[in-house]
């Protein structure tokens, strides 16, 4: 049997068991869930790419992003 | 396990060169994961973010890159955005009165008690001084640092 063979049995038992109405939901279902594991793939790349870029240009070279986070506290609660 | 992060947590994975990026990035890696039951932030996060940015003069695009990445991230229901309502402003007072912590503060550890987080996860030094640890701990939450939730 190929993976594809087994992927369809496995999708039958799941609609013998009642855990959907039909293959054709089984498989709408199994599609969103692939898409969605896609998509947080590429947005876990784009901020690894945007955090490289930041360090590229040294914008926290001189003070980390949790100093001037304490900072801009400090500063909004000066009169 | 129900945890609540602070701007200081979400800002540790854009700054590569902070000693902890790495705890940073797997936490991320984690929540991406769906490895807890729930993720919390307050709306007050991603001001305060993009704040710390145009602060340290990043170039247009690359505020538009974190801002669009952090609403991502609550469009795909990765993590739910806590509203600032009334009951936040409330508690958020007291522990001001209570504990002399800033406003912001305040608002990150209102909405950790409010959405019953066992943990508020923050690299801020003043979130992290025993008073306020001890305070927290009254209402089931802990406190900590990455190194010590990692």
């Amino acid at each position: 049997m190929t993976n594809s063979d087994y992927s369809m049995v496995a999708i039958n038992k799941l609609v013998e068991e009642g855990y959907f109405k039909s293959k054709r939901e089984a498989l709408s279902e199994a599609t969103r869930l692939l898409l969605r594991e896609y998509k947080i793939l590429k947005l876990q790349k784009r901020m690894d790419k945007t955090a490289e870029k930041i360090a590229k240009e040294g914008y926290f070279r001189d003070k980390s992003f949790v100093k001037i986070l304490e900072e801009i506290h400090e500063e909004e609660e000066e009169p | 396990m129900r945890l609540c992060l602070d701007s200081s947590i979400v800002g540790k994975k854009y700054d590569k060169l902070e000693e902890d990026y790495q705890l940073a990035d797997e936490l991320f890696s984690k929540v991406m994961k769906n490895e807890f039951e729930e993720v919390f932030w307050s709306k007050w996060l991603i001001l305060e973010v993009l704040r710390v940015c145009v602060k340290k003069n990043f170039k247009k695009q690359r505020v538009d890159e974190v801002r669009d990445e952090i609403e991502e991230f609550l469009a795909m229901d990765l993590v739910k955005e806590k509203q600032i309502t009334d009951d936040v402003v409330n508690l958020a007072k007291t522990l001001i009165v209570n504990l002399n912590i800033y406003a912001a503060d305040a608002v990150h550890l209102a909405t950790a008690i409010l959405s019953n987080s066992n943990v508020l996860l923050s690299e801020d030094e003043h979130l992290n001084k025993k008073k306020v640890k001890d305070f927290a701990s009254k209402f089931g939450l802990e406190i900590k640092r990455l190194k010590e939730f990692l």
